[in-house]
């Protein structure tokens, strides 16, 4: 039987072998470094859109209660909303009644009270129904809430400040964070009954 | 294997960043749908107070039982039952209308739907007889991408999207869609002509020791058992006239505002206690005689002592004319009694001569009776003239309808009641004591007369038109079977 002998004996020569090494060496650094860069990209992509997503939220949830709060107070830079009880205890909505100065009131004319304030780096909503309180932080990275006792029978004005989620530089950066500002007409207020 | 596994690695990094803008973008999109529906329920509960405000209910569907909760009464193919709706709900039946979708541009759905109910929502009549009403409006977005949820549960707490079914009839969807839910209850406001204790189109002269201010019988504070105490006045005593020429207040006082139009300016203005303001317009009542159809109203004549039992209710009052002039003289008494002590009974006469009320004659409207009482030529009071067993204002009006003649009080003791003559001339004289409001032609004011404005008032009586505004807004926003409610 005779053997298939290879003849041929090509190779890599020592100089073909660097180059292609060397070439290899780039590609393979642009393409860690194409990595490097999408994924810093995507980060900071995310840490936007999470900290867009935290203002809006904020914003909505301030304006929805502010909305429909009987009454406002501001205490120590707490931002305290009353609001109609409008739930029974299987959560359907009640009638509206009148009260005995002909105001409208919902059930027996009880509230609830809604809390808007910072808590370190968080920024919480409280919800005291009858004895139980529900305490959620809505947003994180928050670097300043204030809230402003303008006239608390019409509007309430307040101002939070989100910290960057993404910093590039090793240092403070040229935007020190995003301010959202937010000023509600009280359209539910008693005061105006 | 090298490359591969590189290009395998880099293809996962570009996938999964592809799917993490696609969540955020996704999450943007819902959040800018939840937003413009709240646009387009708040257009809708516009549109109800709309059709309160002008009693134009076209458009509009009438339909029985109260109200579904978050459903449209429209039903799934448009057509639900019910009727054209052509007047205001009552306590068994709510109006509904579709309005015309929005489109919209920018980020979320590109068009808003929504639907409002109008209903009655239990509450009675408030303290004026008029009923306010129950105004719920939805918003319906879609909200373009994928159906998913938002990346974050927070967002999902506070907007609620349906993705597949509908929320609240569990029906299946084609595309997510954001909605919310406000309830407004909407105040009815009694339109009052009676803002001002005088108010003229032409001139108002004081004179002698007379005087304007205010009280109102509503109030303990502002009134002595529901009359008038000088120890507890109130400076609300307004004086208005379209055109000043002419107008002289004698350095009399003036315990409120005086505001006018015209040229010259008001004379003698130095105890006007409030403030004096230029220019001013005002809208008068029109008045004209009553129309009542034969068979309706009872013929009588009315010049001597007489009792006439009332009967009538606010909406079918009794109704009396007299064959021509209504002069009680010497000492007749005519008595309106009510019928009985259970509610309050209206009359209304109709005098189409003169009205005229001499020496110790006089008119007793007893307690439980609403006297409206219209002339067409000039009225004169004096002596006794009319007694008013309520002790309010606005249960007595006389109405004068006839053009540039004279509307002459002038007695001693207390006159309790209204005057609204706006083509007439009147003159108030004497000594006596006279709350309520006058709406005239030209006014003096003479003697020691006082007026007294009624600040009760600017809330009820007179002739007047209704007009909606918010009393109560508020959003729906739960979903009691994932635990949230406020």
């Amino acid at each position: 039987m005779k053997l298939f002998v290879k003849n041929s004996r090509a190779a890599t020569t020592l100089v073909e072998m660097l180059m292609s090494v060397g070439c290899g060496s780039l590609i393979l650094a642009s393409v860690v470094a194409g990595s490097v860069a999408l994924q810093r990209s995507v980060t900071a992509i995310e840490g936007y859109s999470t900290s867009e997503g935290d203002q809006l939220r904020v914003l909505d949830y301030v304006a929805m209660d502010c909305r429909r709060a009987l009454s406002a107070s501001v205490a120590n830079n707490i931002l305290t909303l009353t609001v109609p009880t409008y739930y029974d205890s299987n959560g359907y909505a009640v009638a509206p009644s009148f009260t005995s100065t002909w105001g409208i009131q919902y059930g027996t004319g009880s509230t609830v009270t809604i809390s808007y304030y910072q808590i370190g780096n968080s920024f919480v909503r409280s919800v005291t129904v009858g004895p139980t309180t529900s305490t959620t932080a809505i947003a994180t990275n928050v670097s300043n809430f204030t809230v402003t006792p303008q006239d608390l029978t019409s509007s309430v004005s307040c101002s939070i400040t989100f910290s960057p989620r993404f910093t590039y530089l090793p240092g403070p950066g040229p935007v020190a964070g995003t301010t959202v500002y937010c000023n509600t007409f009280l359209r539910n207020a008693a005061a105006r009954q | 294997m090298i490359a591969l596994l590189t290009i395998t690695i880099v293809t996962m990094l570009c996938a999964t960043s592809l799917y993490v803008a696609s969540q955020n973008y996704n999450s943007g999109m819902q959040t800018a749908s939840w937003q413009g529906a709240l646009t387009g329920a708040e257009g809708a509960v516009d549109e109800a107070i709309m059709a309160l405000n002008t009693g134009s209910w076209t458009g509009w569907i009438k339909m029985g039982g109260t109200p579904p909760v978050g459903t449209c009464p429209d039903g799934a193919n448009g057509d639900n039952g019910g009727s054209s709706a052509n007047t205001y709900p009552d306590s068994n039946h709510y109006n509904y209308i579709v309005p015309p979708a929005v489109s919209l541009q920018g980020e979320g759905g590109n068009s808003v739907t929504s639907w409002v109910t109008v209903d009655t929502g239990g509450l009675p009549l408030d303290n004026n007889g008029n009923q306010w009403y129950r105004v719920r409006a939805t918003g319906l977005v879609g909200a373009p991408g994928p159906p998913r949820v938002s990346n974050n549960k927070l967002d999902n707490n506070l907007r609620k999207i349906a993705l597949r079914f509908a929320r609240f009839t569990g029906n299946a969807i084609t595309t997510p869609q954001a909605s919310r839910t406000i309830e407004v209850v909407a105040q009815a406001n009694g339109s009052s002509i009676w803002v001002h204790g005088l108010l003229m189109k032409d001139k108002i002269q004081m004179s002698g020791q007379a005087y304007i201010d205010s009280f109102d019988s509503t109030n303990p504070l502002k009134s002595t058992n529901g009359l008038y105490d000088p120890n507890k006045r109130q400076s609300h005593g307004d004086v208005a006239t379209v055109n000043s020429d002419g107008s002289d207040l004698g350095n009399q006082y003036v315990w409120g505002n005086l505001a006018y139009s015209g040229t010259p300016a008001v004379k003698n203005t130095k105890n006007v206690q409030g403030t004096i303001s230029t220019p001013f317009t005002a809208t008068f009542p029109t008045v004209s005689d009553p129309i009542w159809s034969s068979g309706s109203y009872t013929t009588a004549s009315l010049n001597s002592t007489r009792t006439i039992t009332v009967t009538g209710t606010k909406s079918s009052p009794t109704l009396i004319k007299t064959p021509g002039d209504l002069n009680l003289a010497g000492q007749n008494i005519l008595t309106f009694a009510p019928q009985d002590g259970n509610a309050t009974y209206y009359a209304t006469v109709w005098v189409p001569g003169q009205f005229q009320i001499s020496g110790q004659a006089g008119i007793v409207q007893q307690q439980g009776v609403n006297l409206t009482i219209y002339v067409d030529n000039q009225i004169q009071m004096s002596g006794q003239s009319v007694t008013n067993g309520n002790n309010v204002a606005s249960t007595l009006t006389i109405i004068g309808v006839g053009n540039n003649q004279n509307v002459q009080l002038s007695w001693q003791g207390n006159f309790i009641g209204v005057v609204e003559a706006p083509n007439d001339n009147v003159q108030i004289s004497g000594q006596g004591n006279y709350s309520g409001a006058f709406i005239g032609y030209t006014m003096q004011l003479s003697g020691q007369a006082a007026v007294h404005y009624d600040e009760a008032l600017n809330k009820s009586g007179g002739t007047s038109s209704v007009s909606y505004s918010f009393a109560s807004w508020f959003e729906d926003n739960s979903d009691f079977k994932r635990g949230i409610t406020y």
